[in-house]
């Protein structure tokens, strides 16, 4: 009620040991793998200090740039197909009850807490020449020779759905938790069929929760290395691949490094679309209630 | 052993664009139930932090029996506050919350629990002494609160809205509670409310304030029957006001000219300027179906509204522009309503209940 | 009203089913004579066989040890931040807030190779050292919006009482806040414990040759193919995830009915 005096009180030494941690672990390295980028290798595999933009105008080459299409692409279908299929799934578990809601939660979580790279193995025993897909289908006499669905874009394309499906549900359910129910009842009350209602009171209510948790999902899927890895094989390579493929096998630290300021580029790039787009439509909610 | 805020400033922001309270001057008697009274951001919270050592001044003094407390922590005043919503500590018990302080200063076990328990049944809530926070009402949760500060023995207590989050019902009943509480321990109680009615009825003399300035403090018959600023007669109960100008000065009264006539009214010391209100209590005010007598103090309108509340019958009354309230008390069960909407009155009053202040220059 | 539409409910029902699939497929190979081969007979060999290979025993107290420290590491860091930005969080420079970001949005494989190059540059050597101060690098971020959220609901007030009550600093953090943030402070420390026992990426670029955590190990079996072994060491995983869920689940539960009660 009464104004407050915070603004005069310096920032306690605590947050100081938390914000020193950071800066010395996560922006230092960042700041060296990008200084790095701007740097050359020798032709004996030695990095020499020569500030140069020619890594970056080397990943203007038709494979990198076809890499960066793929990633891109590929990672917008899955976080597209996780949307669709998420939907339904949040949609059902926010409509359910009591104990049914728990329940459908907890089901949805338990794969989780098992190891990721369990679940990758899973995908991969799954899914292999040998797996049960094939075996069924073998068996029951649909098909003569194995499905090629391992190692191939498919492969990495089930393995992000499979991945991150979770973690698009989470942010779907609680937007349409946080809907008062009674703005349903009143839209029915008014004359709206069950589609009226869907379209014109639940979407535009949730989209921005729903829009930020896909982004959620699609920004980590850019940075995918282990999916692809595993379950795509050497042809089926993320940017991520590229990149860590430049450090180990070719040894171009400076170019390996360049692409991760792309990557990083492309992250903060989705990063503006998104508070661009927030800040549109705070603009448009100003407007309705004005 | 009174407590004394003298010329008591402070002033948000670097520059003095945040809020400011202007110098604050009272005395608060010992055993009194003082109520600082006003709307919100009027500054009364302000107060009592300073008073409670939660803020710091910027100018002026605070004494408690003679003992400058200006610049103390507030544990050294001796003096405890009651916060709005309790601030109970969640992770102890009843009797733990209760027992903080005395913990605090190492007080031995046997005379902890003797003075807990004495604190919890002053509140009546002894038997809750076990319980956990969460397993308790909000109005015991006040008691807790209540017991909480009192356990010290402290020479004052502050209470921040104390009943603010009680519901209405329980709110009307800790008022008696708390009026009687004072009496029994005989500290000097500070509270701080916006709720008129809840001031009155508690208070021994209260405080009136509005943007950062104290503007009148004295009982409530005083705060009510004699304001010294039509923002004070505004704020307790209800007002009717005529605007006008100072026309004629006899040794007994004033005149006042106004569109609606002129009117006379006691002279009551009050240094008066032009521009005048007279402020007329609506329970003051009477309805007469013919022009009597009397010629002074009378102005003829029609009614427009009337609502009949039970122990009395508020009528609402056109005068040309402006409306008057009028409450006329239902005195006799059987009698029959002579006065209806539409109807042409004569509104009168004594010239002694008539008060007459300055119009402010805002 | 409230029923669900029945396609939804049935996207519902198969997503469930197709997310479980590839678990119960391991845990059924498992007990597979032949893990490639659904028709070649039930045995317990691969199980009993998982209890005499030290190889992945020694990966598992590996992990876990790393989890404890750096959970613990990135619990004090991420909990000093949070008690010290708590007052200023609407007021933090866009800097600062990025900065506090930057661990959770930057992929793990940038934060693993910078991490990498930050530690050679220095010149310290790959081991367990560094895969504990790395997994707390990026887990101090997550702790510290855990533990705001847990501030947030502590009532302001009561430091303020605390201290009108007669108690200093230290004991106002001692007696009332830090008591108060305890199951902030648990989940905060459990999340952390999660996401270092469960990374792979991170360890992989920071672990150099000697150390191998679980996640290693499993990554470097599979590399190999499948092997008996790991299903037997998924089977034990899955379960002890399951039971962890619902051990949580069932406390959760019987708090609820103890203050309905």
């Amino acid at each position: 009620m009464e104004p407050q005096s915070k603004s005069s009180k310096p920032i306690p030494a605590t947050a100081l040991v938390f914000i020193g941690w950071l800066f010395l672990m996560t922006f230092l390295p960042f700041l060296i793998i990008l200084g790095m980028s701007f740097l050359e290798r020798t032709p004996l595999g030695t990095i020499s200090f020569h500030f140069s933009f020619d890594n970056y105008l080397r990943s203007f080459q038709y494979i990198y740039i076809k890499v960066l299409f793929k990633t891109v692409w590929l990672a917008f279908m899955a976080t597209v197909s996780c949307l669709l299929i998420g939907f339904p799934v949040a949609y059902h578990l926010a409509r359910s009850r009591g104990w049914m809601k728990q329940l459908g939660l907890i089901l949805l979580f338990i794969p989780f807490w098992t190891n990721f790279i369990l679940r990758i193995y899973g995908l991969v025993a799954l899914l292999g020449n040998h797996g049960l897909i094939n075996q069924l289908l073998m068996q029951l006499r649909l098909i003569h020779s194995p499905l090629e669905i391992l190692y191939t874009r498919t492969g990495v394309y089930v393995g992000l759905l499979y991945n991150y499906l979770p973690f698009l549900v989470v942010p779907i359910f609680s937007s349409l938790e946080k809907l008062d129910p009674s703005l349903r009842e009143a839209a029915f009350d008014l004359g709206a069929n069950r589609f009226q209602v869907f379209w014109k009171v639940v979407v535009p209510n949730i989209k921005e929760g729903v829009f930020i948790g896909s982004l959620f999902v699609f920004i980590p899927m850019l940075g995918e290395y282990v999916i692809p890895d595993l379950l795509g094989g050497a042809k089926e390579a993320f940017l991520g691949n590229v990149m860590v493929s430049q450090f180990f096998v070719m040894q171009d630290w400076p170019f390996g490094s360049a692409i991760a300021g792309i990557l990083s580029l492309l992250l903060l790039f989705t990063l503006w679309l998104q508070t661009r787009w927030s800040r549109f439509g705070n603009l448009k909610d100003g407007g309705n209630h004005a | 052993m009174p407590l004394e805020l003298s010329g008591l400033t402070k002033t948000y922001g670097k520059d003095g664009s945040g809020f400011k309270l202007w110098p604050v001057d009272f005395t608060i008697e010992t055993g009194e139930f003082f109520c600082l009274l006003g709307p919100s951001g009027c500054g009364k919270t302000t107060v009592l932090r300073l008073i409670g050592g939660f803020e710091t001044p910027t100018g002026g003094k605070i004494t408690l029996n003679q003992k400058d407390i200006t610049r103390l922590p507030p544990h050294k005043r001796n003096l405890h506050t009651v916060f709005q919503r309790y601030a109970l500590f969640p992770h102890l018990s009843i009797f733990e919350n209760v027992a903080f302080s005395l913990r605090l200063k190492k007080v031995g076990r046997t005379e902890i629990n003797v003075r807990v328990l004495e604190a919890l049944r002053l509140v009546q809530i002894e038997d809750l002494k076990d319980r956990q926070t969460h397993q308790i009402s909000g109005g015991q949760a006040q008691r807790v609160a209540l017991a909480r500060a009192l356990v010290d023995r402290p020479e004052v207590l502050l209470l921040d809205e104390p009943l603010s989050a009680l519901d209405p019902e329980l709110r009307v009943k800790m008022r008696e509670e708390l009026k009687a509480l004072c009496k029994k321990v005989g500290l000097t109680f500070i509270m701080v409310t916006h709720d008129q009615e809840e001031a009155l009825q508690l208070s021994d003399r209260m405080a009136v304030m509005r943007e950062g300035q104290c503007l009148q403090v004295g009982t409530p018959k005083t705060i009510y029957e004699d304001p010294v600023d039509p923002f004070v007669a505004r704020f307790i109960g209800q007002v009717n006001e005529i605007n006008g100008e100072l026309f004629g000065d006899s040794p007994e009264t004033y005149s006042l000219q106004s569109p609606l006539g002129i009117f006379r009214v006691k002279k009551n010391g009050h240094a008066l300027t032009k521009r005048l209100n007279l402020i007329l209590r609506p329970e003051k005010m009477r309805l007469l179906r013919q022009r009597s007598q009397v010629q002074e103090n009378l102005i003829e309108g029609s009614i427009c509204d009337l609502t009949y509340l039970g122990s009395r019958t508020e009528y609402t009354v056109k005068v040309k522009d402006t409306t008057f309230k009028v409450f006329e008390q239902e005195l006799e069960r059987l009698k029959k309503r002579k006065l209806n909407v539409g109807d042409n009155v004569y509104l009168t009053w004594r010239t002694e209940d008539a008060i007459l202040l300055n119009t402010p220059h805002d | 009203m409230r029923r669900s539409n029945p396609w939804v409910a049935t996207v519902f029902f198969i997503a469930i089913f197709l997310l479980y699939t590839p678990l119960f497929y391991l845990v059924l190979q498992t007990f597979l004579n032949n893990p490639q081969d659904l028709n070649s007979g039930f045995t317990l060999r691969w199980l009993l066989k998982l209890f005499h290979s030290p190889a992945l025993w020694e990966p598992l107290m590996t992990s876990l040890e790393i989890g404890v420290l750096s959970a613990s590491l990135a619990v004090t860091v991420g909990t000093l931040g949070a008690l010290g930005l708590f007052e200023f969080t609407t007021l933090l420079p866009t800097a600062l807030q990025s900065l506090i970001m930057l661990p959770i949005l930057l992929p793990e494989v940038i934060t693993g190779l910078s991490l990498l190059l930050f530690f050679l540059l220095l010149r310290v050597e790959l081991g367990f050292a560094t895969v504990v101060v790395a997994h707390a690098s990026f887990s101090a971020s997550f702790v510290y919006f855990i533990m705001l959220e847990q501030l947030k609901k502590l009532d302001p007030q009561m430091a303020e009482a605390a201290q009108d009550l007669g108690a200093k600093p230290h004991q106002i953090f001692w007696k009332v806040t830090l008591p108060n943030i305890v199951p902030g402070i648990m989940g905060g420390w459990l999340l952390a414990f999660t996401l270092s026992f469960d990374d792979f990426l991170i360890s992989f670029f920071t672990s150099g040759a000697g150390l191998t955590t679980l996640p290693l190990k499993i990554y470097s079996l599979m590399r190999i193919g499948i092997t008996p072994e790991l299903n037997g060491l998924s089977f034990l995983m899955i379960c002890i995830s399951t039971f962890l869920v619902l051990l949580l689940v069932s406390k959760e539960q019987s708090r609820k009915w103890v203050l309905k009660g």
